[in-house]
């Protein structure tokens, strides 16, 4: 038995055989869902610019004075700034920022506007735990047989919801629905416990009052 | 109890040098032999022996020859050993049966010199049983399912199909109280409490009476359009004063009683009952038939069971008296019946009375015939007699049609505590949409939801200001008060709950009309949840949304036994949803922080390790969520990533790398 699994691991590595299988579980695409206010229309725009430009200042103005940015035990504007290096441009406020922008948001009359809207109340279906599972965040993700952008793709998925391990920085393993098992680069999946915001009008205005990750 | 003394007795024998020394000598020389586990062969629990019978039991091994590693019980006696024999694994009890019931318990020997007991109740009889099945018109029924249980453990029976004449026979039946039942195409013939004695029964599908005319299902007029088997056992008595069931607060307390002036009832007399007396050995009953009213959605009958056998010192034995209550309508047959030992000492009070039972069965608006017919049975001999008390057969509009409960932000409610807090004025709300139905001329005088833990009421959660004013009304021309859309209705006074695993709490609504009707409900059952009420907490509490304090009683018990950690989040008051969290719905997970923990380098993986060793938590924290990377320059993946945690899973596994969480951490328990 044992000589045969080192078979087998040899053939994996060298390619010889088809990647390998894990558990299977319900094949489920979540697309973003885009359901604002057009008064939230004009303001996105205004993000959207602001993210491209990587305007600090404009931030700096709409984010709120108690905003919610972990669940630790730092809170508050100062922090949130301190945390995020000042917005300077090379932040890592602005790709955290930028990756959320085009993934849906949901406007909920008198609460705000939160997004991307797999974080939004009733948007994340319940049976995939938020830590171990994930959702390709665009059409036509490669799942690759290897962590390496030059290696066999797999398969292409949109939108799908699969399963996910760590693998490096830059890699996930990920599980398909059917069970195949492959790689995705990070950027290419966004996690319910990965960053979300929340705005929420305050004296007509709008404020970012979280931008949070983790759970 | 009675197996501890009978295990010191088995390990006291074996102290004494009388059973054999083999296992020693296996201890000696090291010698692992693996526990033998028995399977009783041909002695299910469920079905009766034949008195007189062997027991023949399985083994998966062998024992010693001389038989020494097991020692048999039998009704708490031991067995000789000259009883028993063993050949091919199987151990073979000679004339082992004794009529009723045999408590077995056999010891075992293990390899480790310890003692294992498995224990069976097992009942045998000596009596052959001929049931006979009838129509209403009085031709045999074929293929009726017949099942003869018993009525101190009904989960032992033995079940036949009548024949052409409608027969079923039955043997090896203990002289006890049994309840015969006969079913055809899934429903009730016919159901009957017999001795076991009897030799012969006739189950005689009831036909619909002619229906009386006389309106007395409240015995306000006697016995007058009851048929009784004898007028000498039929007494008109005046109801007794009730006293609230345990768990139930005094003023709370509704009950649903004939003439109960307290629920605003039309005086139509003394409340009366109607008591059916036993008069020497065998059954007596009391029947009515008549039409239901029209707008009658249920038909109630409530009444209750005493016998002078309970304090005459009878309870558990074949002495075993009966009742049974059923109501016949076109839709079906509904049967209510017990006997005293099945019901269980605890059952009775002092004078020998349970406490009102009801049955309730639905019947057509439109109006139809009810048949309902009384039973009670003194058993084994004429002393010592028994009675049913009937309450009354109320004919009801109210009804409880709909009712969906929601926790404080609209969602279904998911989860529930019943444990004190500091929010909402002190009070747990629960939202609700609902539809009661009743009728045009009464209206609804209380609505409330039962909280019940165990089979006790734990807490009653009332309407609130606003719930009264939009419920608390006439039924009106449409007959009925709705709620469309889920509403803060019902809060209540929670009190300390110290419980220490995780449970469940049974919800079930209640309704009382002005006429005195009541409609229970049955909503379900959610987990509960219990507060964690300690002052180590970073951050804020969420008192808007009912805190953040909620937990899984086990899990905070387990964090009780933690010291050094400062909680953040922990889950809603109602659990679900909780932004911005993705988790922390359901009471297993919880924020953390220790000092040095920001840092992330081997000290904090030290730590660590002290909360994932602990013998009594670790073993119970699922997964542990940190922000690290893993790779060779990070100190806390290189202080963990070969390291095997106390319960033998591997740390890298447990301790999960996850964005942000580099100011706290994140359990989650099993």
């Amino acid at each position: 038995m044992r000589f045969n699994l080192i078979v087998s691991l040899f053939l994996l590595r060298a390619g010889f055989v088809e990647p390998a299988f894990s558990e299977t579980f319900a094949k489920t695409e979540l697309k973003p869902v885009e359901t604002i206010s057009k008064d939230f229309q004009e303001f996105l725009r205004e993000i959207k610019m602001g993210v491209e430009k990587k305007d600090a200042r404009f931030f700096e103005k709409i984010i709120a004075q108690d905003i919610k940015f972990s669940f630790g035990a730092e809170k508050g504007k100062n922090s949130f700034l301190k945390k995020y290096g000042n917005l300077v441009s090379s932040s890592e406020f602005w790709p955290a920022f930028a990756k959320i922008l085009n993934m849906g948001a949901v406007e909920k009359p008198g609460d705000g506007v939160c997004m991307p809207s797999l974080s939004c109340s009733g948007q994340w279906p319940q049976q995939f735990e938020p830590f171990e599972f994930s959702v390709v965040n665009k059409q036509a993700g490669k799942v690759y047989e290897k962590p390496d952008v030059k290696g066999k793709i797999v398969s292409t998925v949109s939108y799908l919801i699969v399963k996910v391990s760590y693998h490096d920085n830059n890699w996930l393993e990920v599980t398909l629905p059917d069970g195949k098992i492959g790689y995705m680069q990070s950027s290419d999946l966004q996690s319910p416990t990965g960053h979300r915001a929340h705005f929420s009008k305050r004296n007509k205005t709008w404020v970012l009052d979280t931008f949070i990750a983790g759970d | 109890m009675k197996n501890l003394w009978l295990l010191c007795g088995f390990l006291c024998l074996h102290a004494c040098g009388m059973l054999n020394q083999k296992s020693d000598d296996n201890k000696k020389s090291g010698k692992k032999e693996k526990l033998p586990t028995i399977e009783v062969q041909r002695a299910k629990e469920n079905q009766f022996y034949a008195a007189g019978d062997s027991l023949e039991l399985q083994l998966n091994r062998s024992i010693s020859d001389d038989l020494e590693d097991v020692v048999i019980y039998r009704n708490q006696e031991i067995l000789p050993k000259e009883s028993y024999s063993f050949a091919d694994k199987q151990l073979v009890v000679n004339n082992f049966f004794s009529e009723g019931k045999n408590d077995v318990s056999i010891f075992v020997l293990n390899a480790n010199g310890e003692g294992e007991v498995f224990d069976y109740a097992l009942w045998a009889g000596g009596n052959d049983l001929e049931v006979k099945v009838f129509d209403a018109q009085n031709q045999p029924i074929q293929s009726a399912s017949v099942r003869v249980s018993l009525a101190d453990a009904p989960e032992v029976f033995s079940e036949q199909l009548t024949d052409a004449a409608g027969s079923a026979l039955f043997s090896n039946i203990p002289a006890r109280t049994l309840l015969v039942e006969a079913r055809k195409d899934d429903g009730v013939i016919k159901s009957l409490p017999i001795a076991g004695t009897v030799g012969h029964v006739e189950l005689f599908a009831e036909g619909k009476g002619k229906p009386s005319k006389i309106i007395n299902n409240d015995f306000s007029k006697g016995s007058e359009g009851w048929q009784l088997s004898s007028e000498s056992v039929v007494n008109i008595t005046e109801h007794a004063a009730e006293t609230p069931p345990t768990g139930t607060a005094s003023t709370e307390l509704q009950n649903f009683s004939d003439t109960d002036p307290s629920m605003g009832l039309e005086d139509n007399g003394p409340n009366s009952d109607l008591k059916i007396s036993t008069s020497g050995e065998g059954i007596q009953h009391a029947a009515r038939a008549f039409v239901s009213q029209k707008g009658t959605t249920n038909i109630k009958v409530r009444f209750r069971f005493v016998t002078s056998e309970v304090p005459g010192g009878f309870f558990g034995s074949q002495y075993n008296d009966y009742f049974a209550v059923s109501v016949q309508t076109d839709s079906g047959h509904q049967y209510s019946g017990n006997s005293m030992n099945a019901l269980g000492l605890q059952a009775f009070d002092t004078g020998g009375a349970t406490q009102w039972f009801e049955l309730d069965v639905p019947v057509s608006p439109e109006g139809e015939t009810v048949n309902v017919k009384a039973e009670v049975a003194n058993v084994a001999d004429g002393l010592y007699d028994s009675a049913l008390v009937i309450d009354s057969v109320a004919e009801q509009n109210l009804e409880i049609a709909q009712i969906k409960l929601f926790d404080i932000d609209n969602n279904p409610l998911t989860f529930l505590s019943k444990d004190v807090h500091p929010y909402f004025s002190g009070k747990t709300r629960i939202h609700a949409s609902l539809k009661v139905k009743g009728n045009k001329k009464d209206s609804l005088k209380d609505f409330r939801i039962e909280i019940m833990q165990g089979g006790s009421v734990v807490a009653i959660a009332k309407l609130t200001d606003s719930g009264r004013s939009r419920l608390l009304k006439p039924f009106g021309s449409a007959g009925e008060i709705t709620i469309a859309n889920p509403e803060f209705l019902f809060e209540f006074q929670p009190a300390k709950d110290s419980t220490l695993n995780n449970t469940s709490l049974m919800l079930r609504a209640v309704a009382v009309s002005s006429k005195g009707e009541k409609a229970v409900k049955d909503s379900g059952s959610v987990p509960q949840l219990v507060r964690f009420a300690g002052a180590n907490r970073y951050g804020n509490r969420d008192g808007a949304e009912g805190g953040d304090d909620w937990v899984r009683a086990s899990v905070r018990n387990l964090i009780g036994k933690v010291s050094g950690v400062t909680y953040g989040d922990f889950s809603n008051m109602n659990g679900g949803e909780f932004p911005p969290h993705a988790s922390h719905q359901d009471g297993f997970d919880l924020d953390g922080w220790y000092e040095g923990y920001n840092i992330r380098d081997e000290k904090t993986a030290a730590k660590m390790f002290t909360y994932l060793n602990n013998p009594t938590v670790g073993t119970q924290i699922k997964f542990v969520f940190v922000t690290y990377k893993r790779d060779d320059k990070n100190k806390f993946w290189q202080a963990i990533k070969d390291v095997i945690l106390a319960d033998g899973r591997k740390a890298k596994d447990v301790i999960r790398s996850v964005e942000d969480h580099a100011t706290h951490f994140h359990w989650r328990f099993k």
